[in-house]
């Protein structure tokens, strides 16, 4: 077994923190991880990913990079940033998508054209074989009063829809307060449409 | 979708707020290459450590020099590379154990006493951890940093994974003791900011040095020097037999007459691309972890029936080019493959190194996945970044054919429009050269940070000073080294805190450098600013402008204290829709709203009042509330 898990978003989202307490869970649960972080974007509204890929095969060679097609969950904090992934999406792709797109200042001096989030819902359904959005940022201010929380409800939501159950109830052992509503306000969301 | 299946874990798992200092020895905890690094060089007892901060290897000093560290060695962020070379060097002499942290171009600097010391050897333990980025991510240039090896003679460490990132540094510093040469560790970027878990073990006592032995060889020149060069050759052969008894070359067979040959990290896309072309028995693999001396006796018998060799590895194909007079010795025709499939430029991929493989032993290559062309998304300064307000105001005075000198940190980001941008200290240096051809025809103005100015800038300036450049050079001073994380600097003027606290003073400094047309000005009051620039250009001969505002980040960082704040929002009824503030001025806090408009999103912006000053239509305003009326 090898499951590959992207979180993306732009600088200040969490996306870091989320795949801390994410590879925690990995961990906690036994298996062997591998991956990276694509860091520093953070003051300055730069990409930032991170990549965990975990397998209970101890002597399994895994790469840092996902192969193409093998991504299993993708949480995009920011619309847009997980097409920077597109190769890795599948059929066996979980993508959960906000619905904020953050155009790059560069695309902004350059008064060039950005994708809209239209164009990017029609792209992640051609090739993923699950989408999911929901605007996590305004759900989390207005249910917990912390925008930023919106890593959590995304994280929540991504691991129930992908299957990945035993890690989020690992990882809800370990986390309090707000951080574990919002998770668990995300879990609840995808239990409803999953049903 | 099945749920995972869980395998009891081998070791007890650290802690989710465990650091490395605090977590149980035999535990498994998650973290990035540089801090595996920082995890090895605690466990071996290291009793200094000194760096000058650079992207991607900054974490392994800003772990150790935790204030939780039991340890307490010494640990400094020096000037620059050279220096900390050599302070590292000092240590080593008297018998301490030492590790001096760099990125590959940093290396450069400390290139100088790099080559020496392999003449006069170490007593105690020192490592050189160099953090290298092939692919440019965040430098300005990828070199092949391995080939140093081949004139410093020194020990080259490539790990290819977390858990070895964190055992070979480990162990380097023994081997550093038995060997008396430093031992140089190579981790690229994806290597650095590549999470594993790792099993820590047990720390050793700190080693912090006995005394200063006198020794003939640490004086070499003429043919003293030539004599040592010879030892050196001769020890770097010893290194390379001991290697074959340290377990710095693994191997995969197979039954084939195929060895892939590869280092570091790219063991893992090597064996991971077999698998995914369920090639896995069309070639042996061989992962070298020490690529300099190649422990070549340990490769020997891995090379028994080989008919084909194939070398993957990044940029200039250092294993191919340094084991070729080895694969010559060996007496028989050998096809190579490696730099005519594999590029002397960028970073290598699963995705490349799987096609590349494909091709080479004649299997069903990948289907190419769909990709999608998304603009880049380039960094940029900071809300509340001064280099934001500086250079909005310098774009008013410079036209196409003007210069401007560009340097290394936090003003390297967009919207710079440095006409060049090299290496530290590049801007007022290469201005230097450019204003002696130009002879008045354009501006040539010049940027250095205050950093930079410390690291290397000084002597430029000493010369420009004395050879009255006719430049101007802006001295961006926002008072830490921000872009690697804010390091002090002996010119910062407060504490963590924002108190004041001794420093040097530029302006006294650079008037003691010889520089006679000095003025200081603020880039946050725009119009006085624009007036100082404007009247500074109109002169002649070398002319500094010290640009002075904190770093904004920091800044935010401490607490406010307890009354009046303010706040900035755009009015609509006077927003004219110029998108001067979205489009120009590109500050990332100014969004667009949902009607299209610019607003600010008050939980980024800095409140630092720029755009208001931007604004032509005075549509800008700032809102002056008690704390606890926000709303």
């Amino acid at each position: 077994m090898v499951r590959n898990v992207i979180i993306t978003g732009i600088g200040g989202q969490g996306v870091v923190t989320a795949a801390g307490l994410l590879r925690w869970a990995v961990l906690a649960s036994g298996h062997r991880l591998t991956g990276y972080d694509n860091r520093g974007g953070a003051q300055r509204l730069g990409h930032v990913a991170a990549v965990v890929r975990f397998t209970d095969q101890p002597d399994l060679p895994l790469a840092p990079e996902i192969p193409g097609g093998d991504c299993d969950l993708l949480i995009s904090l920011e619309a847009s940033e997980g097409l920077r992934f597109a190769r890795t999406l599948g059929p066996k792709t979980t993508v959960v998508h906000a619905l904020r797109v953050v155009v790059p200042t560069n695309q902004r001096r350059a008064r060039a054209h950005y994708v809209s989030l239209d164009d990017c819902r029609a792209r992640y359904v051609s090739l993923a074989g699950r989408v999911f959005s929901m605007d996590f940022d305004r759900v989390a201010s207005e249910r917990f009063n912390r925008p930023v929380l919106g890593n959590l409800v995304a994280l929540g939501a991504g691991l129930r829809l992908a299957g990945l159950d035993d890690l989020a109830r690992t990882l809800e052992t370990r986390i309090e307060g707000d951080a574990r509503q919002a998770f668990a306000f995300g879990a609840a969301c995808a239990r409803e449409e999953n049903a | 979708m099945t749920e995972t299946t869980p395998v009891a874990p081998a070791a007890p798992v650290a802690p989710l707020d465990a650091t490395i200092f605090s977590v149980t020895p035999g535990s498994r905890m998650i973290l990035t290459g540089a801090a595996a690094a920082a995890r090895g060089a605690h466990e071996a007892g290291i009793g200094l450590v000194v760096t000058y901060p650079g992207s991607p290897i900054t974490e392994t000093f800003d772990q150790l020099a935790s204030p939780d560290n039991p340890s307490r060695p010494v640990c400094h962020t020096v000037i620059n590379e050279h220096v900390a070379f050599h302070k590292a060097m000092g240590f080593a002499l008297t018998g301490g154990r030492t590790l001096v942290t760099m990125k590959h171009v940093g290396f450069n600097v400390a290139a100088d006493p790099a080559h020496y010391i392999g003449y006069t050897g170490v007593r105690g333990g020192m490592v050189i951890l160099v953090g290298t980025d092939p692919g440019a991510t965040c430098s300005t240039g990828e070199y092949d940093f391995r080939f140093y090896a081949l004139h410093t003679q020194l020990p080259l460490l490539e790990p290819s994974s977390g858990q070895e990132i964190l055992d070979l540094v480990r162990r380097a510093f023994a081997w550093s003791e038995e060997d008396r040469l430093p031992y140089v560790i190579a981790v690229p970027a994806g290597a650095c900011y590549g999470i594993e878990a790792v099993t820590v073990g047990e720390v050793l006592e700190p080693r912090r040095g006995e005394a200063f032995v006198n020794s003939p060889d640490l004086t070499n020149v003429g043919r003293r020097a030539v004599k040592r060069h010879q030892d050196l050759l001769d020890r770097a052969a010893e290194v390379a037999k001991r290697g074959a008894h340290r377990h710095l070359v693994s191997s995969f067979p197979a039954s084939s007459s195929t060895l892939i040959i590869t280092s570091g990290i790219h063991l893992s896309r090597v064996r991971e691309a077999l698998r995914l072309l369920n090639a896995e028995d069309r070639a042996g693999v061989v992962g070298i972890a020490q690529t300099w001396p190649c422990p070549v006796e340990a490769l020997r018998p891995l090379l028994a029936g080989i008919e084909r060799i194939v070398f993957v590895e990044d940029l200039g194909g250092f294993l191919e080019i340094s084991l070729s007079r080895f694969l010559l010795s060996l007496g028989r025709p050998l096809e190579i493959h490696g730099k005519d499939l594999f590029p002397g430029c960028g970073a290598i991929d699963l995705y490349l190194v799987k096609d590349r493989l494909a091709q080479v032993l004649g299997v069903a290559g990948p289907a190419p996945r769909p990709d999608f062309p998304l603009p880049e998304r380039e960094g940029t300064f900071c809300p509340g970044c001064p280099d934001r307000a500086f250079f909005h105001t310098l774009t008013e005075f410079l036209g196409p054919e003007d210069v401007l000198g560009g340097d290394i940190g936090c003003s390297s980001l967009p919207p710079h429009f440095s006409s060049w941008l090299t290496c530290m200290n590049s801007g007022t240096a290469i201005s230097a050269g450019v204003t002696l051809a130009l002879n008045g025809r354009h501006k040539v103005v010049s940027l250095i940070g205050d950093s930079t100015l410390l690291h290397s800038g000084l002597q430029t300036v000493i010369e420009a000073a004395a050879t009255d450049s006719d430049q101007v050079c802006f001295v961006l001073d926002n008072h830490w080294t921000a872009m690697t994380g804010h390091q002090r600097t002996p010119a910062t003027p407060v504490d963590d805190l924002g108190k004041p606290c001794t420093h040097i003073d530029l302006e006294t400094m650079l008037r003691a450098c010889g520089v006679k047309q000095l003025v200081r000005a603020d880039p946050f009051y725009l119009d006085a600013f624009r007036a100082t620039v404007r009247k500074v250009l109109d002169q002649n001969g070398f002319r500094v402008i010290l640009v002075e505002r904190e770093c904004g980040l920091q800044e935010r960082r401490r607490p406010v204290p307890p009354g009046w704040r303010s706040r900035f929002v755009i009015e609509p009824e006077r927003c004219h829709e110029c998108m001067d503030c979205y489009e120009r001025f590109c500050c990332p806090a100014i969004v667009k709203g949902d009607g299209g408009k610019p607003e600010i999103d008050p939980i980024l912006c800095t409140r630092c009042g720029v755009c208001a000053q931007v604004c032509r239509n005075g549509a800008i305003v700032e809102l002056r509330y008690r704390q606890g009326d926000e709303d």
